[in-house]
Parts: structure tokens; sequence; C-alpha cells
């Protein structure tokens, strides 16, 4: 249907879709970030009976930029044990302790993350325990993630590719 | 013959950067990930619970629907100007393609082309945005990222559907294609600014308001319950196009 100039339109095409894409994306650096400081409870503060356990799984999201402060406010004689792995990732980070703590930690990049909390009452209490695990998270992206490879891969090919096109006078017979 | 007509429908002219320009604003508009949450184990009190949440649900973009919409319809609407306005379609190819097939085959032809252009585009853009969000596990497991797609497809297929509909009816009815692009444009958008009770809950992009927000933590339970407002308007745009499909057919190409 196209001819001689199907090779032509094709290369022309190919500029373009690269270009926007890049564009499109490039573009995405001028956006709000859309995430800031959220604080969460993380275990409801009720009772535990001696030598009572709860487990908590939990997937979260992280952006970009993202720190993590725990406050582990629990009775004395409650400990927990706290561990958090990047899904498909290599890094993991594990806590535990027991009584009042805070710690905090830093995941290294965006992505999914899934964390295991346990909580257990100590069986050498007289009467039943309280506590909760406190979340503050702070997480940002960093708005130039993908401005330098989408203008590196994408734009620059995609413009030399439609400007030599324009140039050689190619595209006026595919425009 | 058919593949002729369709390939032409759809490559021909400029139409093709009426596609890439959906395609641009599409992925402009995928960019914003927000940060989620979801419990999905939990053992306490003897009591054992599971929740059937994925890795890949938790990555949510931020889209919403009624804003697609809005940037998405007036696109749309030329589109189908330019495929099915009387004026642009009396040319010497037009006489050509009715010389050798059914007027039915050239609507179905124009149609698909419509649906091509706008789908292609879109379901490009998400499949770019989503491995995004997590490189990481974007290379492990692709499948797992990608969970998300089915009901964002869902949703926004349907609503590319009810602006179709309306869209070709008024490109098929009016002669002059400033009248077919302005018309639904003016009707939709006339509707949803001043708020008529009742009906401005069945007009888009009122009835997918409701669809708003992130769209990966949603069960398929809560999915279907929140699409279910949105059947009106498709059962709407599918007697649109049948009123486009005997308009079309019956009328003269002068």
């Amino acid at each position: 249907m196209f001819g001689g100039r199907r090779a032509l339109r094709i290369l022309w095409f190919s500029g373009i879709i690269l270009t926007i894409t890049g564009l499109a994306i490039a573009s995405w650096s001028l956006q709000p970030s859309g995430a800031g400081t959220e604080i969460s409870v993380g275990v409801s503060n009720r009772k535990y009976e001696p030598g009572e356990t709860s487990y908590r799984r939990v997937l979260t999201y992280f952006l970009d930029n993202t720190t993590v402060t725990i406050t582990a406010a629990l009775d004395p004689l409650m400990s927990y044990n706290f561990s958090i792995m990047k899904i498909s990732g290599n890094w993991n980070y594990s806590r535990s302790g027991a009584g009042h703590e805070v710690f905090s930690f830093r995941p290294p990049e965006r992505g999914v993350y899934e964390y295991v909390e346990v909580l257990h009452a100590s069986e050498t209490a007289s009467r039943d325990q309280s506590g909760t695990l406190l979340w503050t998270v702070e997480t940002r992206g960093i708005k130039q993630t993908y401005l330098l490879p989408s203008v590196i891969f994408l734009i620059i090919p995609g413009l030399t590719l439609t400007i030599i096109l324009i140039i050689t006078g190619a595209a006026k017979h595919v425009w | 013959m058919f593949g002729k007509i369709f390939t032409w429908e759809f490559l021909a002219g400029k139409r093709l950067y009426m596609v890439f320009l959906l395609y641009f604003l599409m992925l402009f508009s995928s960019g914003l990930f927000e940060n989620e949450t979801a419990v999905v184990e939990t053992i306490s009190q003897g009591i054992h619970g599971i929740e059937n949440f994925s890795p890949g649900n938790l990555i949510n973009m931020f889209q919403l629907p009624s804003d697609l919409w809005w940037f998405s319809f007036p696109i749309i609407s030329a589109y189908c100007v330019y495929m099915f306005s009387h004026e642009y379609d009396k040319g010497i190819l037009r006489t050509y393609f009715l010389s050798c097939a059914r007027k039915s085959t050239i609507f179905t032809a124009k149609l698909l082309a419509i649906f091509a252009g706008i789908f292609i585009s879109f379901v490009a853009s998400l499949l770019i945005a989503y491995p995004l969000a997590d490189p990481t596990m974007f290379l492990a497991n692709p499948l797992e990222v990608y969970v998300n797609l089915p009901r964002s497809f869902l949703t926004y297929a349907s609503m590319l559907y009810v602006m179709i509909g309306l869209s070709v009816l008024s490109a098929a009815a009016f002669k002059k294609p400033l009248y077919a692009f302005a018309t639904p444009l003016a009707i939709v958008y006339t509707l949803n600014t001043t708020h008529v009770d009742v009906i401005a809950d069945y007009i888009p992009p009122a009835s997918f308001q409701n669809l708003g927000g992130p769209i990966g933590l949603y069960t398929t339970e809560q999915f279907l319950r929140r699409f279910s407002t949105v059947w009106p308007a498709a059962v709407a745009s599918t007697i649109f196009l049948v009123v486009a499909y005997i308009i079309f057919t019956k009328r003269d190409i002068g």
C-alpha cells in the first residue's frame, strides 16, 4: 500500500513514537511527587494475655526517597520482632527488642516491600499486657528519576531520526 | 477487501497523528505513583486472616478516570469526525470502496479502526507506565507487575466505548464537521456542569467519578460494584452506535 516509501514511513513514525514517549515520561519529573509524611498505627492498642502472640504480614509500596521511623510503645514484658524486605530485591532489615524503643531505616529504592511484625507477651507476666508499633513514614518520589534516561534513550535518538528525515527532504514524502 | 479498507482507514492521512496525541496524553497522565499499604496476613487470638493482594496490586497509578475523560473526549470526538464525517467521506476513494464493498463493511472497518487507534495507544501507555513504578520487580516477574492491568483496562475501555457512541452518532448525523465535533462536547460538558440531578449520575464523566482514585487495591467485588454504575451509559452508547449505523447505511454519499 505504501510502495517504496514503506521503509521511510516506518523510520518517520519510529522517530515520532520515540520522541513523544520520551517527552511524556520526561514530563513526569514536572508533576508533583504525590506523597508526603504519613503517620499510621501499626498494631491496635489492645490487651495481650500472657503468652499471646500477634502476627501481621503487610505489603507496602514506597517511592524513591523514604525514611521510616518506628516507635515501639510496649509494656516491659512485651517483645517485638520486625523484619522488612524488598520484593524481588536483595535488601532486608530486621530488628527485635522489648519495651519502649525507637528505630528507623531507609529503604534503598522505590518498589514493593513486605514486612512482618510479631508482638509477643511474656508468659511470666502476671496481668494482660498492651502495646503498639507506631509508624512514621516519609516517602517522596525523586522528580528527576525518569528525566535523564528518557532524554538519553528516547528523546535524543527520536529527534535525531526525525530531524535527519526532515533535513534530507524524505519527510515530506511520508508526512 | 475488508483488510484493505481497514488499513486505509487506520493509516491514511493524518489520522495516525491523533492516535499519537492520545498516546502522549495517556502516558503523560500516568506518571503519578502513590504509596500504598495492605495487610495481607494476620494471626491474632487464634484467628488467621489472609487477604488476596499480590505485590503488583500495590503499584498504584493515581489516574482519575474523570480527568482522563476531560482531555481524551475532544480528541476521540475529532477522530470520529475524521472517520465518519459526510464532508470528508464523499471523496473519490469512498466511491471506489463503495463500488467493491457494502456500506456495512465500510462502517465496521471504520468503527474497528477507531477502536484499534484508541486501544493500542492506551494499552501501550499502560504497559510502559506500570513497570517503571518498580523496575526491580518487573525484571524478576513481569506478570506480578501487570496484575493491575485487566481492571484498569476494563475501566478505561468502558469509558472510551461510551465516548465513541455519542461521537460516532454526531459525526454520522451532521454534515458539517464543525457541528459534528462541537455537538457531543457541548452536550456532555453542559450536562456535567449543570448537575441535573438523576441524569447527571448517568452522564459521563459523572458516572465514572465513582471509579476515581487508584485502581490497584480494589478487590474484584468492589470493582464490579463500582463498575455497575457505568452500565446505563454503556447501553446508551450502544443505542447511539446502532442509530449511527442506520444513518450511515441509508444516507446518500452525494
